[in-house]
């Protein structure tokens, strides 16, 4: 078991090489003069050729990637080329809202998608099927931004019930935290379904339910338990993309994340910032697929072999 | 029970003196004690550091907790802050300003000719790397005449010096802080200011509280013997929150969580002016909304493509169908609240005539041209607009909305030939943030501005009108610049250089709970008069 | 993961042995989906004659008549500048489907041809394609279209290079899955014993077995990709005006919602409808396909 988690370990290492070399290039790539914009539109030649200097961006590209990955082994991310600020601090302030916003729909989103997902699957082809499963990928077929703006017209300008915008308190988390969870809960609702049509027809069931088992019992204690390892899995991978921040929802509920800020460094061509957000999102993604891996090979230890 | 309930009346007692008691202690500022807004502005607080801002709601916040030499009025006429007074030599290379007395910093330090020398220094000093240092590149030195009177010498002449001070950028700060260091200028400001820097949450908001103790209240600090504002204006608290999204902030409006909110979009104005609760206002901004022509490109080279442009476009029908009739229809290069504004002859629209032009050029059979503007969803429309009122006359434009990063490159960093430009059109706004001419004038069409060193987008290179650019700032005399500004108005009109389609209104919103705030022509807050109602 | 090459396994020989005949009895059953077909074919009629039914022309403005909610004449109101909505919605679904059926083809079409070398192959060429798929999932989706579109330039073409891009890996890791499972059957097998070529036996036994997994991601990421091209165009980087691309439409109706309800409801509503559509096409396609969720 241990060999196994660190050969996957080690195997991830060139992963990581090629986001930062990947990452690295691809701001670059993209045309926009970061000194420009952060001087204005208005400043003099000499001023944009100033806050390039500052920035370091006057440097040939191959010393400034060196010096970033120094950067980086001494666990530097450098500073944002906007804010002047340490990114890591611009990285943190952000990042508990981030985590706690993909919790709350995380939550609300898999016991839904679950509780749909039995609904549907025990009552394959019935009506309740049907209903279920349209209603599932409805939460797939609006685009964010719309499901976004139709919640905070309801339920913030005509019934004043909740606030619009922000972060301050548990109350601001609701809005967007539906708008993020409705498309986790329509895939939860899905996976659970087919799983459990799955599981429904494997021998064991057909044994519980002969020996006379409720319905209730059959569904819930043998065949819904048995169908859990690949809900987790979806769920765990949907977690990870949740924890990148939703660059629409975030933007539509001003929520001071790290989607919003993703996209305002984008716009401000602010390559550390950018930098250092892709790579922490990499390594989200690797560290989930790698506790996925290790859940597989601990439940089914035929894996460690392939 | 019995106990409860006494035990509740206890409570709500207390409560209730003590609301008495605010309600006294307000009473007695003339302020009350809840008076806290949340003002939802469009754009994150980069920095608090004048000198080192280069947008406008920066400078907004900036300006209620630092005062300036010099600061506007709400119609962008230049008055006296914390100066009194100035007198300028006549090659306008020399100003001796006197300063208010009995004025301090809310940090204690006393407001005098060492703290105004003390900024003037940081300003001008070009090795410090801020991004507004630029702008006072013409002070040469700073000396200190006696304790209330400084004489700035210039390197050259620059008749719009006054005009300079007012920028927002020219606000004066605590020489303590100056000497903490860069990073306390931009994160912990200290001012004069009506408003004193509480806290800053990177990313979520701004507060600010009130200092009751401001100059601008006190009448014995006046010539005239007139407080600068009212002693009941002012907020206890203001929070500023950066909600990019417009549709949202003007949810936040309506369901109480925003007491003002900056811009308005154009679309929704009307339902805030409907809306009992909210108060919509407007007013004529300094932004001019232009049609930058590349005048190095094949057939808008010719001043006849230009001045059919500058016909078949409908003026008025756009301040209507694009702004909402949020706009009204351009009469100069400039807008009329910028200093030396003269307005022109109307350009009637006029389909046939311009048709007639464009077969006169040589271009009857239609000429292919390609228009860039902003990615944002009003300058996509702007472009739409176009593209339907250009085809009338043959002109088939292809709209290429970019995204201002790309802008940055491609245009504003653009150094290779005019005639290899990325545009033969241009839409784009300009709001000169001194409120002068030369700003808007040479900034837009001084040789020395083609990209990269400016904004001159028309790659506009000639002597005269150069020349007329020096004699607007050789003298610090109105009417010498008045004349030289005049005749600059009227060559880029003849020539049309550009075409000015509108001035843009400011939007601003709030609840009908406060009152008199608003924004400057040159879309900054203006809150200096602001007060709870009730 | 064991599980699932079982299962995977299992549909791959299914397939094979498996009729054309036996896919549609089982793929009649699936009401909702056959519904959904029904939609989607009524919605390619309407893409290919939409110019001929269409009662305005799309750039058609009229200032008199601006903003205007639904009525006889205009069924489903006008928009900012007096066009009908209608007819722009009619020309829209052109644009839409297209922009849907291009860019998951080509990202298929490449995401599957990868996946079947890195399958077939393994070793180091494996390993590099598979890196290279790590590092694209690696980035959010939509921040890797944006990036691809700020370096090509705003217009429809290059949001659908983005779009497809950004849908290869998917595709990959799928095929690369099921080659590395029909590898080892016998059939491959046997072929190979037989000296088929690679071409051949790629192409010809391990394709077809890859192909009803294929089929039905495909089916799911037009619907997802429709909707990524109306976020770009929401984040301002999509369709260029006046394209009547229904994403650029909702986006633009933005500032209106509370004012002109119908301007962002009618394209948000046709959106819903189509992805809605080929979700449910795609659900009953895996449930045809499947013989594990079949009875």
């Amino acid at each position: 078991m241990l060999r196994f988690t660190v050969k996957r370990i080690l195997g991830m290492i060139p992963t990581v090489i090629l986001v930062t070399i990947f990452v690295f290039l691809f701001v670059r790539m993209i045309p926009g003069d970061p000194a420009r914009l952060v001087a204005g539109e208005d400043a003099s030649p000499e001023t944009v050729e100033m806050v390039r200097e500052q920035m370091g961006l006057d440097q040939p590209i191959v010393k400034q990637y060196f010096d970033y990955i120094v950067g980086l082994l001494h666990g530097d991310l450098g500073t944002s080329l906007k804010t002047k600020r340490p990114v890591i601090e611009e990285v943190s302030l952000r990042y508990g809202k981030t985590v706690k916003l993909a919790v709350l729909s995380l939550a609300w989103s898999v016991f839904v998608g679950i509780l749909l997902g039995v609904w549907s699957g025990k009552n394959r082809g019935k009506w309740q099927d049907y209903l279920g499963m349209t209603i599932a990928v409805s939460g797939i077929s609006l685009p964010a931004f719309g499901i976004g703006f139709i919640v905070i017209i309801i339920f913030a300008v005509k019934l004043h019930w909740l606030p619009a915008v922000g972060a301050a308190s548990l109350k601001n988390y609701i809005l967007p935290a539906f708008t993020l969870g409705t498309s986790i809960a329509a895939i939860m609702a899905r996976f659970t379904r087919s799983s459990l049509i799955e599981v429904m027809k494997e021998d064991y069931i057909r044994t519980a339910r002969a020996k006379g088992l409720k319905e209730r019992t059959v569904v819930w204690k043998h065949a819904f338990r048995n169908s859990m390892i690949s809900v987790v899995t979806v769920a765990g991978l949907q977690f990870g993309s949740l924890l990148g921040g939703s660059v629409v929802v975030e933007s539509v509920f001003a929520f001071p994340g790290l989607g919003s800020l993703l996209l305002d460094s984008i716009n401000y061509r602010d390559y550390n910032t950018i930098q250092a957000l892709i790579l922490i999102f990499a390594l989200h993604f690797i560290v989930i697929n790698l506790i996925v891996d290790i859940l597989y090979a601990l439940i089914n230890p035929e894996i460690q072999l392939s | 029970m019995k106990r409860r309930l006494s035990i509740l009346a206890c409570g709500l007692l207390s409560l209730s003196l003590c609301v008495g008691s605010m309600t006294v202690l307000a009473s007695e500022s003339g302020r009350s004690e809840d008076s806290n807004i949340v003002v939802a502005l469009s754009t994150d607080i980069v920095t608090l550091d004048p000198a080192d801002t280069t947008n406008t709601l920066d400078g907004g916040i900036q300006r209620l907790i630092m005062d300036g030499l010099f600061g506007f009025d709400e119609n962008m006429k230049v008055i006296n802050m914390l100066a009194t007074g100035y007198e300028a030599n006549e090659d306008a290379t020399e100003y001796v300003i006197t300063l208010r007395q009995g004025v301090s910093f809310t940090d204690g330090t006393p407001w005098d000719a060492a703290a105004a020398k003390a900024n003037l220094d940081r300003l001008s000093d070009q090795s410090l790397g801020l991004k507004r240092n630029g702008l006072f590149n013409m002070i040469d030195s700073t000396e200190i005449v006696d304790d209330y009177t400084i004489k700035v010498k210039l390197k050259y002449s620059f008749g719009a010096f006054i005009n300079t001070l007012a920028h927002p950028a020219g606000v004066m700060m605590s020489p303590k802080q100056i000497e903490a260091g860069a990073e306390v200028c931009a994160q912990q400001p200290v001012g004069t200011g009506q408003y004193i820097f509480e806290e800053w949450k990177v990313g979520q908001s701004i507060t600010l509280k009130l200092n009751e103790d401001w100059w601008g209240y006190k009448s014995e600090l006046f010539e005239d013997g007139l407080a600068l504002v009212e002693e009941d204006a002012g907020f206890n608290t203001v929070l500023f929150q950066p909600v990019p999204e417009a549709a949202t902030r003007i949810s936040m409006l309506q369901a109480g969580d925003a007491d003002m909110i900056f811009p308005v979009p154009t679309e929704s104005y009307s339902v805030l002016e409907a809306d009992p609760n909210v108060t919509a206002e407007s007013s004529e901004g300094i932004t001019v909304n232009y049609i930058h022509i590349n005048t190095h490109k094949d057939g808008v080279s010719d001043v006849r493509v230009r001045k059919a442009i500058s016909m078949a476009v409908n003026k008025a029908v756009y301040c209507q169908v694009v702004k909402n009739g949020l706009a009204s229809p351009a009469t100069s290069h400039m807008g009329p609240s910028v200093q030396f504004y003269e307005e022109q002859p109307e350009v009637p629209y006029d389909v046939d005539a311009a048709k007639a032009l464009m077969e006169e050029a040589g271009y009857g059979d239609g000429l292919s041209l390609t228009c860039v503007t902003q990615n944002s969803s009003e300058a996509i429309k702007a472009g739409e607009f176009m593209q339907q009122q250009l085809s009338l006359i043959g002109i088939e434009l292809k709209i290429v909305p970019t995204e201002q990063g790309t802008i940055s490159e491609t245009i504003n960093s653009f150094k290779g030939a005019p005639e290899d430009a990325c545009y033969d059109l241009y839409l784009r706004g300009w709001s000169p943030s001194t409120g002068d001419a030369d700003w808007v004038l040479r900034a837009l069409w001084g040789s020395e501005m083609v990209p990269p060193n400016g904004s001159n987008y028309a790659y506009l290179m000639d002597e005269t009108y150069d020349q007329l650019m020096l004699d607007g700032l050789s003298s610090a005399d109105y009417d010498v610049r008045a004349t030289a500004y005049s005749e600059a108005q009227k060559y880029l009109w003849d020539n049309m250089i550009c075409v000015p389609i509108a001035n843009s209104f400011n939007t601003w919103a709030y609840g009908s709970h406060i009152e008199n705030v608003g924004i400057y022509p040159d879309g900054a807050l203006y809150l200096r008069d602001g007060s709870y109602v009730e | 993961m064991a599980k699932k090459k079982k299962e995977q396994m299992n549909s791959g020989q299914a397939e094979i042995r498996t009729p054309f005949r036996e896919f549609v009895k089982n793929f009649k059953k699936q009401k909702t989906a056959l519904v959904a077909a029904g939609f989607l074919i009524c919605l390619a009629l309407i893409a290919i004659f939409c110019y001929q039914i269409a009662p305005y022309g799309i750039n058609e403005s009229d200032y008199n008549s601006v903003l205007q909610g639904p009525s006889l004449k205009h069924l489903f109101g006008t928009d900012e500048f007096g066009r009908d909505i209608f007819s722009r919605i009619l020309c829209g679904t052109r644009i839409s489907l297209s922009v849907g059926l291009i860019s998951v083809s080509v990202a298929a079409i490449a995401g599957s041809f990868l996946g079947l070398i890195a399958g077939y192959y393994g070793g180091i060429l494996d390993s590099i394609i598979m890196r290279i798929g790590d590092t694209l999932f690696a980035f959010p989706g939509l921040i890797l279209a944006i990036g691809i579109v700020a370096i090509l330039g705003p217009g429809l073409y290059n949001v659908v290079i983005a779009v497809a891009v950004f849908g290869i890996p998917t595709f990959a890791r799928l095929v690369r899955s099921s080659t590395l499972q029909l590898k080892n059957s016998v059939y491959v097998q046997a072929a190979t014993g037989l000296g088929a070529s690679d071409a051949r036996i790629l192409f010809h036994h391990i394709l077809p077995g890859a192909l009803p997994n294929v089929i039905v991601q495909y089916t799911m990421s037009i619907g997802r990709s429709i909707l990524t091209a109306s976020s770009l165009s929401f984040l301002g980087m999509g369709a260029s005006p006046p394209t009547p691309e229904w994403g650029l439409m909702l986006s633009n109706s933005r500032n209106y919602i509370s004012t002109q309800p119908h301007m962002a409801f009618f394209p948000a509503f046709v959106i819903f409808l189509t992805v809605l559509f080929f979700n449910l096409l795609g659900d009953g396609l895996r449930d045809a396909l499947d013989p594990k969720l079949s009875d």
